[in-house]
Formats: structure tokens, sequence, C-alpha cells
């Protein structure tokens, strides 16, 4: 492992969605290190390992088989060892429901999945390079949802 | 009194001091002029003594010198006679000093005398010469000096004698009249002292008794002073007013509860303070009396209205007593005024209730009258007089007597005769004269009227005319018979009533148990009218098992509170079908005639009409929790292949474009759009179906707000148009934030988008307040609405397809010319729906549109 690089995990059931992210991340101009897990289940078994170093930034997705992105979340925030990681939501959803119930549970940031990949450039480099300590001491609903047009 | 007693002992003391003074003066003076008197009288004597004695010396030296002669023996020869005559002469001159006569006289006498010497002597020595002749002749001249002596002695004498008279008669005069004088001013003493004595005797006895006097007087004073002290502590702590005046009539005190009740200070209360809490009736009146009063000294009384310290007047009784000292002069008023609202009230009241029976007394049918407790009548009602054709004074007393029945008259004498001995009601039938001279039988009855004592005050009696009465009777049962035929029809119509709405009814008489069912009541239990005798027993043989206990306990509930329980219950009738029954009622009337009166319901179609709304309602619901989990997938999982799609058609168009050839690039580019399409379809399908959630919130939302926001989120579009948006005051309306924002987004989004391709957009929007009348549509509106209009010089449409451009997925246009799913406006109409509302448009190809939608003011669901 590379200790100057970003060590960012991605957790999604969705090949295309994993390809895209991969492309994306690779072209955003910033040193990083990107582990990918297929779901929750496998999200939490690598987090709980002891022998790892903890990413720096979790992008998840709600909708996942076996174990959903809401859950992982809960446990993730319950738990003292891992609950400072920085945690985006990373989904297809715009619904209402989901940002308000993802913002209560402690996420940091919310990002509806875009339609075209140079959006999700944008989106990538700008939550990559954010001072999540500063973001996060500044958090309140209407800044929780990452918006680029 | 007491100084006038003193100015009189004075004066008394006075004068006794003045006589005494007299007195003194007076005897002084007397017995000095006594004793000058007894010395004049002795001073007489004395000068008559040295007058005799100068004679008688000179008696003596002639008889000394005739004894000479005869003897010529100079032993007779006397020297020194001559001597002793001048020591008288001088003793004489000092003694009557005092008189210038006797002087002269004396003088005289001295010359004589001094001659008479001479001639002794000149005697002598013719003696001694022995000439007879010339001797005799001497002698002879001597003997008539003598005689001269002799003479002029007896002259002084006599004077003397004469000076003498007076004196004794002086010295008499004042021996009398002062021992008189002295007399009587001593007994005027005696009598001033006694005077004076008695006088001071009496003083002394005086100021004894008014010593006492004073002692006892200073014992009443305490007396009064503590019994003035009771005065103000009982004038200040009775419910009295009390006053007290002077004796022109000025207030000058009242106690503390004067003050209070009538919330006045002293100061404005005092002199004529008080009269502005007199009525201003009763003022006049009470001045009037009350200066009467003053001028007489007669006690004063008077009722009046007081104003209370809260404002009202009250009735009292003013009591008014002059206090006046011995000589009967008024010193003072002291007064009282008691409140007598009550009395007066009662009195009222009693005037009144005195009034109101005279009223009715007259109202009524009958005859009236009251006579006092012998029976002589006093009082008619006017019945009696238009009945009759008499007046009072015909009437009064036994007049009575003159419109009986000649033939009858002894006997009702006889009979009201005893009937007033007995203080019993009695009644008694007779004939009485109509004005017009016909006879009418009347029944009277009286009643007596007793006092405290048990005594008769008075008698109250009517006099019925049962010939009217006998006619009424038969009038009424005409009515009855009417009435009853009236209300055998309507039975008949509620019967019919019943039938039709399935309803009976019964009548449960709670004291006797006695029940009434209506025929339809049987026959809603399946059975032949009346076919049993109404119980609540042989009831509960028809109720359902399983509702046996529910029906027992209404039953208790309904008797415990009075009001009856109505929970629905099955029956199963006599045939074995089984309904639904409700049941009704009313409790009415009291003690043996309580009754509960109702309606039982056979509500079997209700039940049933509501089993079924509770099933259709249990579907809606799962339809919806349905249409939530589409959302869900449509939102979610149908989004995912398209922007997929979207996506990879994107990446190879940047990625291959050196690769691919135009019509490619081009194909790509279609999928794309199409793919986009396809998701702001899905989106507003999404949005569509949230608007009937029946989550959302209504809230007070300021649609001025809200187009600000639409026109923020518009804000591209509208610069791309160079659009202008004008804007009447929007209202603040009861409704959900969301939706309006969608509302207004999806028609202002509309007029953007369709307009004219080379004119600016210019949007107006205008607000007004308008009531049912101006309102058209489908929707059935009630009250006050707000009419937002928004218009556009636009494409516009055909005004035949107004109704079709508010459908789901209806388009008037190509996708090519203007993008659109079809959805924003069926939005819009549901929006306004929701909201109870109503939304038109009106359209003209290339002129414009105008949206116009009703929004209530205060909607709530």
């Amino acid at each position: 492992m590379n200790h100057d690089a970003l060590h960012i995990l991605l957790a999604d059931d969705d090949d295309d969605d994993r390809l895209f992210f991969k492309d994306a991340i690779e072209e955003v101009k910033v040193k990083t290190v990107v582990t990918m897990v297929n779901d929750g289940v496998e999200l939490m078994d690598y987090l709980n390992k002891f022998d790892i170093q903890l990413p720096n930034l979790v992008f998840l997705d709600l909708n996942m088989p076996r174990k959903g992105g809401m859950e992982c979340l809960k446990e993730i925030r319950s738990n003292n060892r891992l609950k400072d990681i920085s945690i985006a939501i990373y989904s297809t959803s715009g619904l209402e429901k989901d940002i308000e119930e993802t913002f209560v549970k402690g996420a940091n940031i919310y990002i509806k999945k875009p339609n075209d990949f140079e959006v999700l450039k944008d989106i990538l480099a700008k939550v990559i390079t954010i001072n999540w300590q500063y973001h996060t001491s500044g958090l309140n609903r209407e800044n929780f949802l990452l918006n680029i047009q | 009194m007491k100084q006038l007693s003193k100015s009189f002992s004075t004066f008394l003391f006075i004068l006794l001091t003045g006589v005494l003074i007299v007195v003194a003066f007076v005897s002084y003076n007397k017995i000095l002029q006594y004793n000058k008197s007894v010395g004049a009288v002795m001073h007489t004597h004395e000068v008559k003594n040295k007058i005799v004695e100068v004679v008688s010396n000179l008696k003596d030296a002639e008889t000394w010198h005739r004894g000479y002669f005869l003897t010529d023996d100079s032993v007779f020869l006397h020297p020194g006679a001559e001597e002793r005559s001048n020591r008288v002469f001088a003793a004489l001159d000092s003694l009557i000093s005092d008189n210038p006569r006797q002087q002269e006289n004396l003088k005289k006498l001295k010359t004589l005398v001094d001659e008479r010497y001479f001639i002794l002597n000149t005697n002598l020595k013719l003696f001694k010469s022995s000439s007879p002749d010339l001797l005799k002749n001497a002698v002879l001249k001597g003997n008539n000096k003598m005689d001269e002596v002799s003479n002029h002695v007896a002259f002084m004498l006599q004077t003397e004698d004469a000076l003498l008279q007076k004196s004794i008669h002086a010295k008499d005069r004042t021996a009398i009249i002062t021992p008189i004088f002295l007399l009587s001013l001593s007994l005027f003493s005696i009598f001033v002292i006694t005077l004076f004595f008695f006088r001071l005797q009496k003083e002394t006895r005086e100021r004894i008794s008014i010593t006492e006097s004073n002692l006892l007087l200073q014992e009443a004073n305490q007396q009064i002073e503590a019994s003035e002290k009771r005065f103000r502590t009982l004038s200040e702590t009775i419910p009295h007013l009390i006053w007290t005046a002077t004796p022109d009539g000025k207030k000058n005190s009242f106690n503390q509860y004067f003050i209070n009740y009538t919330g006045l200070s002293f100061e404005e209360l005092v002199g004529d303070g008080w009269q502005k809490t007199i009525f201003p009736v009763d003022l006049e009146r009470e001045l009037q009396e009350w200066h009467h009063a003053i001028k007489t000294g007669e006690d004063f009384k008077i009722e009046k209205r007081v104003r209370h310290h809260s404002g009202t007047y009250r009735w009292h009784l003013s009591h008014g007593i002059a206090q006046k000292d011995n000589k009967g002069t008024i010193i003072g008023w002291i007064g009282t005024n008691t409140e007598i609202e009550d009395q007066k009230k009662i009195e009222e009241a009693l005037a009144k209730g005195e009034e109101q029976f005279r009223t009715f007394a007259n109202s009524i049918q009958n005859l009236a009258w009251i006579a006092n407790g012998e029976g002589w009548i006093y009082w008619y009602n006017q019945r009696w007089f238009d009945y009759t054709g008499t007046t009072l004074e015909e009437m009064k007393g036994w007049g009575w007597e003159k419109v009986h029945h000649p033939d009858h008259i002894k006997k009702v004498e006889a009979f009201v005769k005893e009937a007033w001995k007995k203080d019993e009601a009695f009644e008694a039938t007779f004939l009485l004269r109509r004005h017009d001279g016909e006879y009418h039988w009347f029944l009277t009855r009286a009643f007596p009227v007793k006092d405290a004592n048990g005594n008769i005050e008075r008698w109250i009696g009517t006099n019925t005319d049962i010939t009217e009465q006998k006619t009424f009777t038969e009038e009424l049962e005409t009515k009855v018979h009417e009435r009853t035929k009236e209300l055998q029809i309507r039975n008949q119509t509620f019967e019919l009533a019943e039938s039709i709405a399935k309803f009976g009814s019964y009548t449960w008489n709670i004291k006797t148990g006695e029940r009434l069912y209506s025929d339809n009541l049987f026959r809603l239990l399946d059975c032949k009218p009346q076919e049993f005798v109404p119980s609540f027993e042989k009831f509960l043989t028809f109720i359902h098992p399983d509702d046996l206990q529910q029906v027992l306990n209404n039953r208790k509930q309904t008797m415990q509170t009075g009001v009856l329980a109505e929970p629905p219950y099955r029956i199963v009738s006599k045939t074995g079908i089984i309904k639904y029954f409700r049941s009704s009622g009313k409790f009415s009337g009291e003690g043996d005639n309580r009754m509960l009166i109702g309606t039982i319901q056979d509500i079997s179609e209700e039940v049933a009409a509501s089993k079924q709304l509770i099933t259709k309602n249990l579907e809606l619901e799962n339809a919806n929790a349905e249409l939530a989990s589409f959302s869900y997938v449509a939102s979610h999982d149908l989004q995912e292949p398209l922007r997929k799609i979207q996506g990879f058609s994107k990446r190879i168009i940047d990625k291959e474009a050196e690769n691919l050839s135009d019509t490619a690039k081009d194909y790509f580019n279609r999928i794309n759009a199409a793919a986009k399409r396809m998701q702001n379809l899905i989106e507003s399908l999404l949005s569509f179906s949230r608007t009937n959630l029946s989550e959302v919130i209504f809230e007070k939302t300021d649609l001025n707000k809200t187009l600000l926001e639409v026109q923020t989120a518009l804000n591209e579009l509208i610069t791309q148009k160079n659009a202008v948006i004008e804007s009447q005051i929007l209202p603040s309306l009861n409704a959900v934030p969301v939706q309006m924002h969608q509302l207004f987004l999806n028609l202002i989004g509309n007029s953007l988008k369709y307009s004219k391709p080379e004119v600016a957009p210019h949007i107006q929007i205008t607000a007004e307040k308008v009531t049912i009348n101006e309102i058209t549509g489908q929707v059935e509106l009630y009250g006050e609405f707000w009419k937002i209009v928004i218009s556009d010089n636009g494409i516009g449409f055909e005004q035949q397809y107004e109704n079709k451009i508010f459908e789901l997925f209806q388009r008037l246009h190509g996708k090519t010319e203007y993008e659109g799913t079809g959805i924003g406006l069926a939005i819009c109409k549901k929006i306004v729906q929701a909201h109870n509302g109503t939304i038109t448009a009106t359209g003209q190809p290339g002129i414009g549109s105008t949206f116009t939608f009703f929004l209530s003011d205060n909607y709530k669901i």
C-alpha cells in the first residue's frame, strides 16, 4: 500500500458502475488507491480485518444484495474503530426519504449517480479534494446533497 | 347671675363703708360743734364774770376809799385795786378778742373805769387837802361816773347774755339734732350690715352649692363624653347612614358608613354636598321637607333614593330629629338614613302582584269579585260589568242582588248568609241577569283568604257561565272528532313512512312496563302486525345470540344514565333472516307518565354498504402500497439501465470518436436523447404519482416566494429566451409548498417552452379574490377562492383541446418541435384538485394561452 495515496473504497454491486467509477477516478489527477467490494457483507468483512489500513473515504451504494448500504452505514457509525471514516453515499436513488435517512444516520455526503461520465469525473474530483474535517463540522441538510450540473 | 350677685355685694360693701365714713365724720363734726357750743357758753360766762369782777374791783376800791374817808385810817386804803383791774381787763381783752363789738364796749368800759379810778385818786388828794366842798363835788362826780360804769357794764352784760342765749340755743339745737342724726345713721348702718350679712351668707351658701354643682357638672361631663364616645363608636359601626346638621340645615358630620356607602369624602359631603347623592327627582321633595323641618323644628322624615358608591340609587328612609336646649332653641340636627331598598322592592312587587292579579282577573273568561270578611263585595272584574251592564256604584256591597232572578233571590240570600259564616270555600249555582235582560246559569266558586291569625281577610270568587260552557263542550267534542280523524290520517302516513324507511316505533311506560309496537316493527321482525304482546323478554328472543349480552348491557346503561345507548345489534327474524337493528329513543314525562319513545331501524343495508366500503378501503390501501413500491422501482431500478445506456453511449462518443463514422455518432446521440427522454418521462411519472400521497402537509405558503424560487430554477431558460415575467402580489395560502412549486414550475415552464420562435415570451400573472359565482369547471366549489391567472403570448392552442391537454401523456405537438412528456399539465390539474380547486385553460393559436386556477383561501384536508 502506498502511504502517500488517498485510500478510497467503493462498495457497489453494479459491475458497470464500478467500471465507470474506476475510469473516472483514474482520470482525476489525484494519487489514489481504490479498493472495490461487491456488497455490504464484503465491505464489513474488509473493514473488520485488523491488518489493513482503514480507507480515507468510502463510497457506499444503498441498494446492494445481502447487506444494503443503509445497514453498513449504521454498523460503521456504531463501531468505535470505524466511526470516523468519511462516507459518501453513492446511489441511483434521488428519493427524499433516502437522503433524509442517510443524513440522520451520519453519512457525510450524498451523491446521486450521474448519467454523464464527465459529471462523474467532476464529482469525484470535488469529493476527493474536500477537506472532510471542515465539511463535516459545517454539515447541514442543504449542502449534504452534492449537486454538480 | 353669679356675676350679678357679686356686683351687688360689692355695691353693698361700698355703700356700707361710705355710710360708716359719713357717720364717723358727721359724729366728729357734731361733737366738735357741740363742744364749740359749750365752749361758747362757758366763754360768755367767763366774760360776764370778768366784767362783774371789774365792777366788783371798782366797788372794792370805793368801799376802801369810803372806809378811809370815814376813819381817815390809811389801813383802809388797799393799794392795787387798779392793778388788778388792769389784769382783769387784759384777760377780758384776750377773751373777747373775737368780738369786735364787745371790744369796743370793753374799751369804753376801760375808759370809764380808768376815769372812776382817777376820780377816786383825786378824791383822796382832796380829802387830804380838806376842802369839803370840793370833795363833795368830787364825790358826786365820782358817783355819777360810777353810775355810768354800772350802766355800761349792764349793757355789756346784756350783750353777753344775748350772746350766751344764742350759744345756748345753738348748743341745745346741736344737742338735739346730732343724736337723732347719729341714731338714724347708725340704724341705717345696722340695716346695711344686716343686709350685707345676709347677702354674704347667701353667697357663701350659693358658693358651696356651686362647688357641689361643679363637681356634679364635671361628672356629668364625663358621662356625656363617655356617652358621646359610645355614640360615635355606635354610629361608626352600625350599618346605617348617620349624619348631623347645624340648626340652619348644613350637614356637618357623617359616620364612616355614610362615607363608605356614598363613596364620597367628608369634604365632598359637608354642607350641601350630600345633595349630589340624592336622586334628582327626590332631591326637590327632600329640600322642601327639610326646609320645613328647619323652620318648624318638627321631625323630618322622607323616603328617597340615595346613590350608592357603585352608582346605583337605592331607597332610603331618612329621619332627622332636632336637638333642642332647655329653652327649646334648636342647637342642631341628628338623623339617620336606613336603606329600605328590599322593603321597597317587596312593596313594588306587592303592588305589581296586585296589579297582575287585577289584570289577570280582568282577562279571564269568568266573572270575578272580591269581598271583605263579612261578604261585602268591593271589587268586580270588568267582565262582571260587561255582562251585567252595571257599574261598581250599583254593585258595591250587596248590590249584586239586583241582578239575581227575583224568584231565586231569597234562596240565594239565605245560602250566602250561611256560607259567609263558615270559613271554607263554597260553590253555588244561580241565575244572573245579562245586560239585555236574559238570565244565564252561573256556577259560583268562592275561596276565603285568611290572614296570619287565621281570620278571613277576604273572599275571592268567580262566576262561570255554565250555559256557555255547555256550548263550548259541544264545540270541543266536534273538534276532538276532527282532530281524531286528522290523527288517523297522520298515523297512516307515518306507517307508510315507517315501512318505506324500514323502521318501527315503540313506546314503553317505565312505571307500568306497558309497551306498544307499531305495525311496521312487527313487520321488521317478519311477524304479522300486533302478532304478539310486546315485552322486553319477547323482544330478547329475537336478538342474535352473539349480541345478546351487548343488548342487555346497553339496556342496563340506558336505565342508569337515562340516555339511550345506540350501538347496532343483530336480530334473527321469525323467518330466520339476520338483520342489523339500531334503536333510538328519548325519555319523556315524569313519574307515572315517564315514557321511553323511540324507533328501531333496520340498518342491514347500511351495514352491508359500510362493510363494502371497508373492503374497498382495504383494496385502496393495497393499491397505494403497490403504487409506492412501483414508485421505488421506477425511481431506482428503471433508471439504472437508462443511466447505463447514456453513460456508455457517451463514453463511446468521447473515447472512440475517431473510430466512428458521422452516422454512427448521430445514432449514438439519438440513443442518448431517447434515453434522456425516457428518464424525464419516468421522473415526471414519479412526481405525478407522488402528488396524491396522503402524507403531504398543508401549511401557510407564500406564493410570491414560490414564484421567486421557480424563477430562479428557470433562470437559465428565462435568460436564454429573454422572457419577461410580470406578476401582481400573490396571496399566502394554506397549501403544500412542494406542490405549489411544481404547479408554478410546470405552468411557467410551459409558457417558456411553447413560446413563438422569434418572440420573447411575456408571461403575466394576476391574482384576485372571488366568490363561487365566478368559478366554472367540473369541481363543485364553495366559499371564497383566489383566482390566479397565468397568461402568455406563446403559440397558444385550439380551444377544442382544452380538456385534452390536461390528460396524461397527451401532447399537441411533435417531440421534435417541442420536448415534453405530456405529464406536466396532468400534474397541474392533479395538484389543483388536491387543493380542492379547479384549473381551466383557454387558448388561441398564434396569440397565446391562459391558464386559470382557483385555490381555496384556507383549505384544510
